[in-house]
Parts: structure tokens; C-alpha cells; sequence
């Protein structure tokens, strides 16, 4: 039993599935864990979850932004403040808001709390662009 | 007869009236059904949450502003959580009569004591009896968002850190169920740990098998990753009560208006018992009038 729950403050989007691996953006960079993993507690930065479901060979892709990952013996749990399937990604939309923060980054006015947040806003916009290319293209 | 169309006017109006109260309490069952669904869905990620940090807390013997106990604070910040409409039988005014009574009785304990209101109603009452608040946020029942949450938290968590309070608490109604809110007064911060071991039997750590294990991997160092997990805590912590309070307000609403709707329905049934009775007393004193006049013009 490997099970994985993927959760965010306003869904539950997985809920004791079982799955044969699971990627995470941690903290260090890419996670791939498969059953046996040692415990594990990591942050996770903004980027793409994937899994495979038990005996499937196929990926299923989230995007999460900020997060927390649990590996534990029996599952991986994964808090996620925003997560999206790929789905609900609107690709120019994504594309409009990269360009519009990369521009406000520019602003040398720009007060420290803002600029975080706009970085994130590009992260979280690029990885968006990003993860629709890779579901294009394979 | 002039008081016939009285009556007769009073009781549509009664009936408009009621229309009213039945819309407005069909609305408020579905959004109370909303605010519902956000509660469930944000419980198993506050449980989470909470449980990891009880477990950081109970194995690394970590120490952490957030969590310092105060054991006399002097500086407080109360978040006074109310609705920006009426309407709701006595969700409104049981906040507000409890923060008061909760002001008058700690006043002179601090040294500082400030408000922060959500809520159009809790800020009005206040203002009406010149207590100021340091802010006023509004618009709430539109939209919960976890985000709006997070902003409310962000500021707390900065003024907090700040050094300007030593404690935050918040006064809200809790959601018992669709009939009942209780006002209840919690701790926000510092963050109390010690909770997570008394939630509810379905939380991982009520009974004791917690799947923590002494050789846990910590990416980045648990310093670091308790420091990120109660920031969120706070954050949903913030969320839950927003949530709460929502889902009491449309529950408190949709008592109201059921109430309401009833008290109209007994209104009209009397009204129209009176109504009937004068026609029929009018409709007999006409009779009479016509027999007697035929009597007397025999006679």
C-alpha cells in the first residue's frame, strides 16, 4: 500500500489513491519517490507534482505553488497551498499575467514585499507555460 | 367599508412580505450548503497541518516565537469577526455584546488593547459606542478565499512579530450546526500546540499512533520547515473562522427568515379570520337593514 493524498485549503484533490510514484518539486529540487522511500519532510516550491497511478504507465500533473510533502512508509501527503490540474490552466491567460509581472519587476520602486510577490507570480506563471509544453509535446 | 380595505391591504402587504423572507431564506440554505463544503474541505489540510507541527514540536524541542507561551500578556489584539449585512436574528448582536462585555471586563488588565473588525456590523457597533479599531476589513461573505485569508494573516503575523502585541485573539461564531453558532474566543497567537492532541478522534495524533519517526529527513532544517508550517497554520487558522463565521451567518439568516416567514403565515391567518368575520358582520347588518325596512313598509 503506497496511497497518495494531494490537498489545498479549499479541495481535496486526491484522496487515498494508490500510486506507484510520485514527483514533487522539493525544497532541494526534484523529488521522485517511489514505495520504500526513507521518512521524509520536505517544502515544496512552485512546480509540477506528478503521479502514477498503481500498474498505470502514464503521469497524472498538478501544478502546485508552495507546499509541504510527507513521505511516510505507508503514502505521501502533499499540502498545497494552490494546486491546478492541467485542465484548468488557461495558457494565454498564463502567458498575459507572466508578462505583466516581469514587467512590475522592472520598476525599481518596487517595495521588497511586492517584488516577492511578483517573483512568485512569474514562477508560478512560467511553470504554468512550462508544464503545458511538456504535455504538448510527448 | 373603509376598514374592510384595511385589513385587505395589510394582508398582501404581509404577503409581500413573506415572499421576501422565503427568498431570502432559500438563498441563505444555499449558501449556507457552500459554506459547508469549504469547512469539510479545509479540515483535512488544517489537521494536517497541525499534527505535523505537533509532532515537530513534541520530538525537536524546538523553540519558536510563534510559540512562546505568554503568560501575562499586556499588549492584545482582539479580531472581532461579524457580517456586513443584518438580518441574521442574533448572530450580529451576540458578537457584539460579547466583545463589549469582554472589553469593559479586561480593559484595565492591558496596558494595550486594540480591535481589528471584520465585518461591517461589529466595526459599526463599535464605532457607535467610540471603541476605534486599528482597521476595518470588509466584504467578506462574498468571497472566502484562502488568499483574502492569508492577507488578514499576513498582517496579523507582521504586527505580531513586530512586538506591537504579545497575544491575538479573535471572537467569532463557531459553526455548530445549520441551527446553532456559538460565540467563542480563541487564541491565535501564539500558536497553541497543545490543542492538536485534543482535536477530534479522526485526527492522526488523538490516539497516540503518529506516523512520525525518530529518523525523519528534514529538507530544509526543521527550524525552517516549523517556521514555513505555523506561518500556514496561522493562515488557516485565520480561514477556518472566516469559514465558520460564514457558514453561522447563513445558518443564523436562514433560522431568521424561517421564523419570520411563519411569524407572516400566522399574521395573515388571523388577519384574514378578522377580515372574514367583518364582511360577514357587514353582510348582516345589510340583511337586517333590507328586512326590516320590507317589515316596516308592510306593516
Amino acid at each position: 500500500m503506497f496511497n497518495l493524498n494531494l490537498v489545498t485549503p479549499e479541495k481535496k484533490l486526491v484522496t487515498d489513491l494508490e500510486v506507484d510514484e510520485v514527483i514533487v518539486p522539493g525544497f532541494k529540487g526534484q523529488l521522485d519517490i517511489l514505495p520504500g522511500h526513507a521518512p521524509l519532510m520536505t517544502t515544496l516550491g512552485t512546480g509540477v507534482v506528478k503521479y502514477r497511478l498503481k500498474g498505470a504507465t502514464s503521469y497524472e500533473t498538478f501544478l502546485v505553488s508552495w507546499g509541504y510533502c510527507e513521505v511516510h512508509p505507508d503514502g505521501v501527503i502533499v499540502l498545497a497551498e494552490v494546486a491546478e490540474s492541467l485542465a484548468e490552466i488557461d495558457r494565454a491567460r498564463a502567458e498575459a499575467n507572466l508578462r505583466k509581472a516581469q514587467a512590475a519587476l522592472v520598476d525599481p520602486l518596487l517595495e521588497s514585499d511586492q517584488m516577492v510577490m511578483m517573483q512568485r507570480k512569474v514562477e508560478r506563471n512560467q511553470a504554468r507555460i512550462n508544464a503545458l509544453g511538456n504535455d504538448t509535446s510527448h | 367599508m373603509a376598514n374592510l380595505r384595511d385589513i385587505r391591504n395589510r394582508i398582501s402587504s404581509v404577503k409581500n412580505t413573506q415572499q421576501i423572507t422565503r427568498a431570502m431564506k432559500m438563498v441563505s440554505a444555499a449558501k449556507l450548503r457552500r459554506a459547508q463544503n469549504n469547512i469539510q474541505n479545509l479540515r483535512p489540510f488544517a489537521n494536517h497541518i497541525l499534527s505535523v507541527i505537533a509532532d515537530i514540536a513534541s520530538t525537536e524541542r524546538l523553540e519558536h516565537k510563534l510559540l512562546a507561551t505568554v503568560e501575562a500578556p499586556k499588549k492584545v489584539l482582539t479580531v472581532v469577526l461579524t457580517s456586513d449585512r443584518g438580518l441574521a436574528g442574533g448572530f450580529n448582536s451576540n458578537i457584539n455584546r460579547f466583545a463589549m462585555k469582554y472589553y469593559q471586563d479586561n480593559k484595565s488588565k492591558y496596558e494595550k488593547m486594540d480591535f481589528l473588525f471584520i465585518g461591517r456590523k461589529g466595526s459599526d457597533f463599535f464605532r457607535a459606542r467610540s471603541v476605534k479599531g486599528v482597521d476595518t476589513i470588509l466584504n467578506l461573505a462574498r468571497e472566502v478565499s484562502f488568499p483574502l485569508a492569508q492577507g488578514v494573516a499576513g498582517r496579523l503575523m507582521d504586527e505580531f512579530n513586530k512586538g506591537d502585541y504579545d497575544a491575538v485573539y479573535l471572537i467569532y461564531n463557531e459553526f455548530k450546526s445549520a441551527i446553532s453558532q456559538v460565540v467563542t474566543k480563541e487564541q491565535l497567537l501564539p500558536v497553541d500546540v497543545s490543542k492538536a492532541r485534543m482535536a477530534g478522534p479522526d485526527h492522526p495524533t488523538a490516539n497516540g499512533n503518529t506516523r512520525f519517526s525518530p529518523d525523519m529527513i528534514f529538507e530544509p532544517s526543521p527550524e525552517e520547515i516549523i517556521d514555513d508550517l505555523l506561518k500556514k497554520h496561522f493562515a488557516i487558522q485565520v480561514y477556518r473562522a472566516m469559514a465558520e463565521s460564514v457558514a453561522a451567518e447563513h445558518g443564523a439568516r436562514m433560522a431568521a427568515m424561517e421564523n419570520a416567514t411563519k411569524n407572516a403565515g400566522e399574521m395573515i391567518r388571523s388577519m384574514t379570520l378578522t377580515y372574514n368575520k367583518l364582511r360577514q358582520a357587514s353582510i348582516t347588518t345589510e340583511l337586517i337593514e333590507i328586512t326590516s325596512g320590507a317589515e316596516a313598509l308592510k306593516g
